[in-house]
């Protein structure tokens, strides 16, 4: 029996509902974000703050003084703070971005108002003790130094910093030494104006009843909040070039890591859409050409893909991968051979099509589960859009043509647009 | 409490089902009773390598990823020493494509010499990725071939050499599909926006008429004597900073102290202000980082505590600082109840947490049916409640005991 005649009828997915959430402003006056309730037993609070690694004077201290906000205070150590949160089988952990930063808190729904009171009020008081912060800046020194031994690493520096120049927020890197010049003082300057209880958000999901959120708000009301948005900036100089490809030798490897990196503005949201399906098409998928023919034709990497970071409201465009030594100089020639196809010849229906359903299967799935919306509003936040933004995203999608991707890879896709870096075991290139 | 059902097809398939209306998306899990351990020394890597041949299409379905992308969903793999798993995420509505892809795979796979050709170079490059490129990227190498000398568990899943990889031929291939890859040696799990009956009813449709010979995977490997003695090794590393390992072998999953030793893992190592963290980072500053954990495994489990060093502290020094942390700890008695509670408490809420995330869940609930304990899935809470911290200290005592430690000891490349 052939199977082939029995394939299953698929279904195209271009409509979704948005799943509800609301918008609250406690008592307290701090900005609460609230998914929908469910009854899992577990609650899970991230309180927010719009500062990041934007806003520092020095490498690492936004960082830091988010990493260490449980390091201890005046009133109690970091093993006091600490060991009461692990006592009441909380998590914690913390991101810091460019423009936002995270606590991200989690408890059983018996024990995370204790967690959560707790949280707050050693939040608030971090001193940042020495002993702390000079273990935690020994500890991060190492763990760079050991990244700086990766050929990973040092493409996406090198392509970062000749895009957007050492001094600027997207491109700076610091390096170990830098730790030295961090002192308790700038941890706790950068907290005072930047991790403040009165410019905490928080996003709250899971078990949650009317009655915790109350109780949040009175443990808030010792520090009253206020209306919080995130900083719009934009990059606003030229983006560097490099003529060549830079190449950069890490001893000891035996891959070279390729970068290629280029600033991306696009002109408006349907733009954006088209340029979100030109990059899968490109790198943004297992199905994508990179993969497809770098991967599973010449097996030439055991991955390549090229993904959108955000660069405050751009993007920067990355492709990377490990590749075969021997065969990266070649495997830079098929990138180029990719884009010149994407730029002379329109997608086929089918092509087409399946990145728009592998694109909304995603889409829609990301939307899961009941910690998914506090990531999405924050999304929709730095980019200062409401959440009926994510409701036009599918119907955006699908509305996009063969003929707008050929525009956009013309547009978009000049090789000599993109910074090439090629780095680690060189000398086999 | 996870409210599943499992039925069993005629042909021997082992079939899970967990309803999630929550979700838009359902998983399918499938688990094969073959991993690494299965191999034979002259070829290691090939069970990880032919997880990737079955991507490589079949009569029917030529390019499996495509028709994942084109019903939206989306799939990935993944081998160890003891099971090899695929999963696919797919919207609900699409859930059929799910069934019929995998069951195809398992039912006709089809390799050629060039899908063979391909995926050689493709995981040859991730064995160099993962391996070469990488600070302490060899460490399952070494640390294997320090506690296990007969076993197949003395080589890592990544296999032990590239050349074995570069060897394989089609004949093996051949052989390992069919022998593996039956209905019988595998467990599916549906997790997600899917009913029992639907369920019923697609999986029989898809995998009810796959017969295949042979029988189950009856899992029966050479092993290794109790260590007795302290094994050491050293070498060199892409890493800038020197660092020590220390190994034991410990009781396998299905054994009911191996969970005593994760709690104590947890206590030990588990969180930024555990004794290893506390002690060597914070205090002396003798590390720069210190972890341990413990690898339950099917056959035996590895407890591993490491460090990375500081400039100016010595292997030894770095080695009794660990094993003196260890002890001190094991010593401390009851006085660690509270941290032990802690550690529970945290273990509570983690097992919460993944009840909400069918991916993990789905995968949990085939390890649990492969390792012929699946009721005991809604049982880890009652378990571990019953699990005193004596009872802890005493098999971490009796398992980790600094004469039969084995140390693995990085120094920087020169």
């Amino acid at each position: 029996m052939s199977l082939l005649r029995n394939r299953p009828e698929t279904q195209t997915i271009q409509t979704f509902e948005v799943p509800e959430s609301r918008g609250i402003t406690l008592a307290s006056g701090h900005q609460l974000h609230l998914s929908t309730p469910c009854s899992i037993g577990v609650v899970r609070v991230e309180l927010f703050w719009a500062s990041g690694s934007f806003h520092q004077s020095k490498p690492y201290v936004a960082g830091l003084a988010n990493d260490l906000m449980f390091s201890g205070n005046e009133n109690r150590s970091e093993y006091e703070v600490i060991e009461y949160l692990d006592y009441l089988g909380a998590t914690h952990r913390t991101e810091c971005g460019h423009l936002g930063s995270l606590v991200v808190l989690r408890a059983s729904k018996k024990n995370i108002l204790e967690a959560f009171k707790w949280s707050i009020e050693n939040i608030e008081q971090a001193s940042y003790p020495g002993r702390e912060l000079e273990s935690a800046k020994m500890v991060r020194y190492a763990s760079l130094e050991r990244q700086q031994k990766t050929p990973k690493y040092w493409s996406s520096r090198i392509a970062l910093e000749t895009l957007y120049g050492r001094d600027n927020t997207l491109g700076i890197h610091g390096n170990p030494e830098d730790y030295e010049n961090i002192h308790r003082t700038d941890l706790q300057q950068f907290k005072s104006e930047h991790y403040s209880m009165d410019r905490l958000m928080l996003f709250v999901s899971g078990d949650v009843d009317d009655a915790l959120l109350d109780d949040f708000s009175t443990i808030l009301s010792n520090y009253p909040g206020r209306i919080i948005a995130i900083e719009q900036h934009e990059f606003t100089g030229t983006p560097g070039k490099s003529k060549e490809a830079i190449y950069h030798r890490v001893e000891g490897t035996s891959q070279v890591n390729v970068n290629l990196g280029r600033h991306v503005k696009p002109a408006n949201q349907r733009e954006r859409f088209g340029l979100t399906l030109l990059n899968l098409v490109l790198g943004g998928y297992f199905g994508s050409r990179l993969m497809q023919i770098l991967r599973e034709e010449k097996g030439f990497t055991y991955g390549i893909g090229s993904y959108f970071k955000p660069a405050f409201n751009d993007f920067t465009w990355t492709i990377s991968g490990d590749l075969k030594s021997e065969n990266s100089v070649e495997s830079l020639a098929v990138i180029h051979e990719i884009f010149t196809d994407l730029k002379s010849n329109l997608l086929s229906d089918n092509e087409l099509t399946k990145i728009k359903q592998y694109y909304s299967g995603q889409f829609r799935g990301g939307f899961d589960g009941p910690f998914a919306m506090g990531g999405k509003y924050q999304h929709a936040m730095y980019r200062g859009l409401t959440m009926d933004y994510y409701s036009t995203v599918l119907p955006g999608i699908w509305a996009v043509t063969s003929e707008e991707i050929m525009v956009l890879a013309n547009n978009y896709l000049d090789p000599e647009s993109f910074i090439h870096v090629l780095s680690g075991d060189t000398d086999k290139t | 409490m996870h409210l599943y059902n499992k039925f069993l097809l005629k042909n021997g398939l082992r079939v899970i089902h967990l309803q999630d209306n929550t979700r838009t998306t359902v998983v399918l899990n499938t688990l094969y009773n073959v991993g690494a351990r299965d191999e034979v020394s002259s070829k290691t890597g090939f069970a990880h390598l032919f997880e990737h041949l079955m991507f490589a299409g079949s009569e029917n379905v030529p390019v499996f990823d495509k028709e994942v992308e084109e019903a939206g969903g989306q799939n990935n793999a993944f081998t160890n020493n003891e099971f090899t798993n695929y999963y696919l995420v797919m919207p609900s509505e699409n859930v059929e494509t799910a069934f019929w892809l995998e069951s195809d795979r398992m039912r006709a796979l089809t390799i050629d010499e060039k899908s063979l050709s391909v995926q050689r170079g493709v995981v040859v490059e991730e064995f160099k990725q993962r391996c070469f490129n990488a600070p302490f990227g060899m460490l399952w190498h070494h640390i294997r071939s320090v506690v296990y000398q007969n076993s197949p568990y003395r080589w890592p899943t990544i296999g032990l050499d590239i050349k074995h990889i570069e060897d394989a031929v089609l004949e093996d291939v051949q052989y390992f599909y069919n022998k593996f890859y039956s209905p019988q040696n595998a467990v599916i799990s549906v997790v997600g926006n899917i009913d029992l009956q639907q369920t019923q009813a697609l999986a029989e449709k898809w995998f009810g008429d796959i017969h295949k010979a042979g029988e189950a995977n009856k899992n029966h490997y050479e092993t290794d004597a109790e260590i007795t003695e302290r094994r050491f090794f050293e070498t060199e590393d892409l890493s800038p900073n020197p660092a020590v390992f220390l190994v034991w072998r410990g009781p396998s999953f299905s054994h009911p102290t191996s969970i005593s030793l994760e709690l104590f893992a947890e206590m030990l190592g588990g969180s930024d202000v555990s004794p290893l963290q506390l002690k060597l980072v914070k205090e002396t500053q003798q590390l720069n980082a210190a972890e341990c954990f413990y690898l339950r495994g099917l056959g035996e489990g590895l407890f591993v505590i490491y460090g990375i060093l500081n400039d100016g502290v010595t292997h030894q020094q770095g080695e009794a600082a660990l094993l003196a942390v260890l002890q001190s700890e094991i010593g401390r008695g009851a006085e660690l109840e509270r941290i032990y509670q802690g550690v529970k408490n945290r273990y509570a809420t983690q097992l919460l947490f993944e009840a909400t995330q069918p991916m993990q869940l789905a995968q949990r609930l085939c390890y649990f049916e492969n390792a012929g304990s699946l009721d005991d899935i809604n049982r880890e809470n009652e378990i571990i409640e019953n699990i005193y911290l004596s009872d802890v200290l005493s098999v971490a005592e009796k398992t980790l005991n600094h004469n039969i430690v084995s140390v693995i000891n990085y120094h920087p490349k020169s």
